[in-house]
């Protein structure tokens, strides 16, 4: 599949162009001469109408007052993004020979359409023509573009050339004498027109994209639904609740990490789980659906007796869709400039020649991930395929990486010797030798190419982003992928603390330890005064029992002895804890006059209290300084003195605490990675982390079996298909006690 | 009952049952036969302009909002919020997607 970016709509050069929209709508479609899809184009799962149909105003918004056709013509901006062309001669587009691809009605509303006619058409620019095609009422004959070698495929050298025909128009038969088409006069049976959509025009495109995407098949022995008689538009019908809402076509949608197309349609007009199966929302539409959908709170209740909290947290097809059926597709490997698939079941190699909706070997479990889909509701597990991948592009100055067009990347490969190959076995079991990037070696050789090529900071994007600095190859920080508690609670940044892995990996370090830790280092109260010049400053203060004890211990530790404290009584430390007495006359007069924080002296040996020297305990009080405080508002909108972590001083105290509670590689991390080496506070830049999109699997429901349901089995064996020690996610702790768990509601 | 009163039953019963099957007939729902037009609205017949391809804009718009129903974000797929520059941090992002975010 040809994976490329639309162009934006004003580039300076060739090189910022991936794709035209000339080209994003048909370049690389390519069908073998058996009829069997080679490379898929982008338009190719797009019904037409929008982008296929119009251009952009020059400032790259879309511009529907004239289509790509009439805009044509009047463009004679070089490196445009929508009229130019990596592909034809004269690297111009040519929207007046190829037309435009309309919204296609009968792509959705007729039985039969024929989406390989359509795409064909599309493949070979026939814009104007696919819509004939795809409903099967003519022949085509011709093309703007015809492919010179059919059966060449993407890693043929010879995949895409051609010859372009811009003065001959493909020819149009109409099968006029095909009554179940046409009318004796030529008009188009409207019977063949539903008014309803049907599956099978949904699953024209989504029935690939989907079993790649999750590893979902749309098909009666993976889904209960499906097997019951459910149509797609069943769940996923119009949004809107007026007839002109619902004539815009908005489907409706669920939520979904990686959409990110409508948001705020999300959920709109759709049915879910909940309204169906607890809220009654549940219609009979058609004779052959169920009468009724079944309400499974009682035997929720029966088998989680008080544990109610799970429900709110997991999604349905957490526990209901355990199995995905299609291969998916984990690990998109673009390293060396070409797309290499392999599947989620067995990390097997697919191509464009595979068909991706073929069923696995067996069902296999799929990820999990935590989600919010709806805002303020919270996060819930979802079951989902991650997808993985690794590719080159550019690092910007902010951190972000601009990926590099995938035809650079090629050419960089092809110029290079020596990079790894593995060997593979494809989804047919046969084995092949695949060349990769997997060494530091293969890294470098790739970089210098793509440096040589003029691309400017240039990384490799895999678990990690790796560039090379001074010929070696390194990992740059990237932002975890877990992240801890924010500490304290009222920092105004993001900031934690964890244990750096050597995958480089954080672990997060338990919110209940560093509280501990910090405890240690919380030092003397601190005080607002007025300094020098008037100017307010924080200063130590004896304000505790905990500010006395410290300055005591401290005051001992200089060598004085015997050390007491004059607040409103007289205190000190016998056998390790703070005592206090009446203070003695003899001495209220001498020590009242001094400062509160002052008023510490030595009991000698004949009961008389000798003052310590107020600028000694003024040394003592600096050195019992905590961590750095700040005035903060809480909850009550009360001001309040509070420490925190802010200062470098502030890392490396906590940093040293938390080792010696036997932490290992500690980090702080903030706005960056924060780490003690060779005994010095060193910290580094944290790169945005790239992330790995999560496709949710909110269809494939299986029949609630014992072995297919998580839970199925009630409690307490059934809280081990996810707690137990063998369960692929959650807690692995063994549930001992479920006794006692499940007396919490 | 007596002969007439059969017949007249089942006469009744046969007319009841006819009108039933005619309503539902009628309530069946069918497109009527439309004429496919190129994309300068003219119509296609086997004698005229049979060499054009139909346009769906100008087939099915004849009676439906095309415009609106292309509105939808199947059709438009992020297009509608498209620009240069719609992402700050990441310029190659054009739109919400998925013309345009790649």
């Amino acid at each position: 599949m040809l994976s490329g970016r639309v162009a934006g709509k004003k580039n300076n050069s060739l090189r910022e162009i991936d794709l035209s929209t000339y080209d994003w709508i048909g370049a690389e479609g390519k069908f073998g001469p058996d009829g069997k899809i080679l490379s898929v184009a982008c338009g190719w799962t797009h019904p037409g109408g929008g982008p296929l149909e119009y251009g952009r105003y020059p400032d790259g918004k879309p511009d529907f007052s004239r289509t790509l056709v009439q805009g044509e013509i009047q463009n004679k901006a070089p490196f445009d993004g929508d009229y130019s062309s990596r592909y034809t001669p004269d690297g111009r587009s040519h929207f007046r020979e190829s037309g435009v691809v309309e919204g296609d009605c009968l792509l959705c509303h007729m039985s039969g359409y024929g989406i390989n006619r359509r795409n064909f058409e599309i493949g070979r620019r026939n814009y104007r023509w696919a819509a004939t095609a795809g409903a099967g009422l003519a022949e085509i004959t011709g093309g703007i573009f015809e492919y010179r070698n059919p059966e060449a495929g993407p890693d043929h050298t010879l995949f895409a050339a051609g010859s372009w025909n811009f003065t001959k128009t493909p020819s149009v038969r109409y099968i006029w004498g095909n009554r179940s088409i046409f009318t004796k006069d030529g008009k188009l049976r409207g019977r063949l027109i539903n008014q309803k959509v049907r599956s099978e025009n949904c699953l024209q495109c989504h029935r690939d994209m989907d079993a790649r995407k999750s590893g979902t098949l749309y098909a009666a022995p993976y889904d209960v639904h499906i097997a019951a008689g459910f149509q797609c538009t069943d769940c996923h019908g119009l949004a809107g609740n007026t007839k002109a809402r619902r004539l815009k076509h908005h489907i409706a949608k669920g939520w979904s990490p990686e959409g990110t197309v409508k948001n705020s349609l999300d959920g709109v007009g759709m049915k879910t789980c909940a309204g169906c199966h607890f809220e009654g929302q549940y219609r009979r539409v058609r004779a052959n659906m169920p009468r009724d959908a079944k309400n499974p709170a009682k035997v929720h209740k029966e088998k989680f007796p008080r544990a109610s909290s799970h429900f709110n947290v997991l999604h349905c097809t957490a526990c209901h869709s355990t199995g995905q059926p299609g291969k998916g597709v984990y690990l998109l490997d673009m390293s060396t400039g070409d797309q290499i698939w392999y599947t989620a079941d067995a990390l097997e190699k697919a191509g464009p020649r595979d068909h991706p909706s073929e069923p696995a070997s067996q069902l296999w479990n799929p990820w999990m991930v935590r989600y919010e889909r709806t805002r303020g509701d919270g996060e819930k597990y979802i079951p989902c395929l991650s997808r993985a991948s690794q590719w080159f592009g550019e690092k910007l100055a902010n951190g972000e990486v601009r990926p590099i067009g995938l035809r650079y990347v090629r050419q960089a490969f092809r110029g290079v010797r020596g990079l790894t190959v593995v060997e593979v076995r494809n989804v047919r079991g046969e084995r092949t030798k695949e060349p990769t990037v997997a060494t530091d070696q293969d890294i470098q050789l790739m970089v210098k190419a793509l440096s040589g090529m003029g691309f400017k900071n240039v990384v490799f994007v895999a678990d990690r982003i790796y560039a090379v600095r001074q010929g070696k190859v390194v990992a740059l920080e990237t932002a975890p992928l877990v992240r801890g508690q924010t500490f304290p609670a009222h920092s105004e940044r993001s900031q934690w603390f964890g244990e750096k892995q050597e995958s480089g990996e954080i672990k997060p370090i338990s919110l209940q330890y560093v509280l501990q830790a910090f405890r240690t280092l919380e030092g003397i109260t601190m005080a607002e005064s007025k300094g020098k010049k008037g100017k307010k400053v924080m200063e130590p203060t004896v304000a505790t029992n905990a500010d006395i004890l410290l300055t005591i211990k401290a005051l001992s530790e200089r060598g004085f002895r015997n050390v007491v404290f004059m607040g409103d009584r007289l205190y000190e430390v016998r056998n390790g804890k703070l005592k206090s007495s009446e203070i003695p006359q003899s001495v209220r007069k001498i020590f009242l006059a001094r400062g509160t924080s002052e008023r510490f002296g030595e009991r000698l040996a004949g009961g008389e209290i000798k003052p310590i020297g107020a600028q000694q305990i003024r040394q003592v009080l600096e050195g019992l300084r905590g961590l750095t405080v700040s005035k903060i508002r809480n909850a009550r909108g009360e001001v309040a003195v509070e420490q925190t972590i802010a200062t470098e001083k502030d890392i490396q105290r906590m940093i040293k605490v938390l080792s010696d509670m036997g932490y290992k590689n500690v980090v702080f991390v903030a706005d960056r990675l924060c780490e003690q080496r060779n005994g010095k506070l060193v910290s580094s830049e944290i790169v945005p982390v790239v992330s790995r999109p999560s496709f949710p699997v909110y269809h494939n429901v299986l029949p609630v079996e014992k072995k297919k349901t998580y839970g199925a089995k009630g409690s307490p064996d059934g809280c081990l298909d996810c707690h137990g020690e063998n369960a692929l996610f959650f807690t692995r702790m063994k549930v001992l006690h479920t006794g006692r768990f499940l007396s919490q509601d | 009952m007596c002969l007439r009163w059969r017949v007249c039953t089942v006469f009744c019963v046969l007319l009841l049952f006819s009108a039933g099957v005619l309503r539902v007939q009628a309530a069946e729902w069918r497109h009527r036969d439309i004429w496919l037009k190129n994309e300068l609205g003219e119509r296609i017949t086997p004698l005229r302009n049979s060499s054009d391809p139909y346009s769906p804009r100008r087939t099915c718009g004849t009676c439906h909002g095309y415009s609106t129903i292309t509105s939808g974000y199947h059709f438009q797929q992020g297009f509608d919020e498209m620009r240069d520059g719609y992402d700050k941090r990441r310029p190659w992002i054009l739109s919400p997607g998925l013309f345009g975010k790649g």
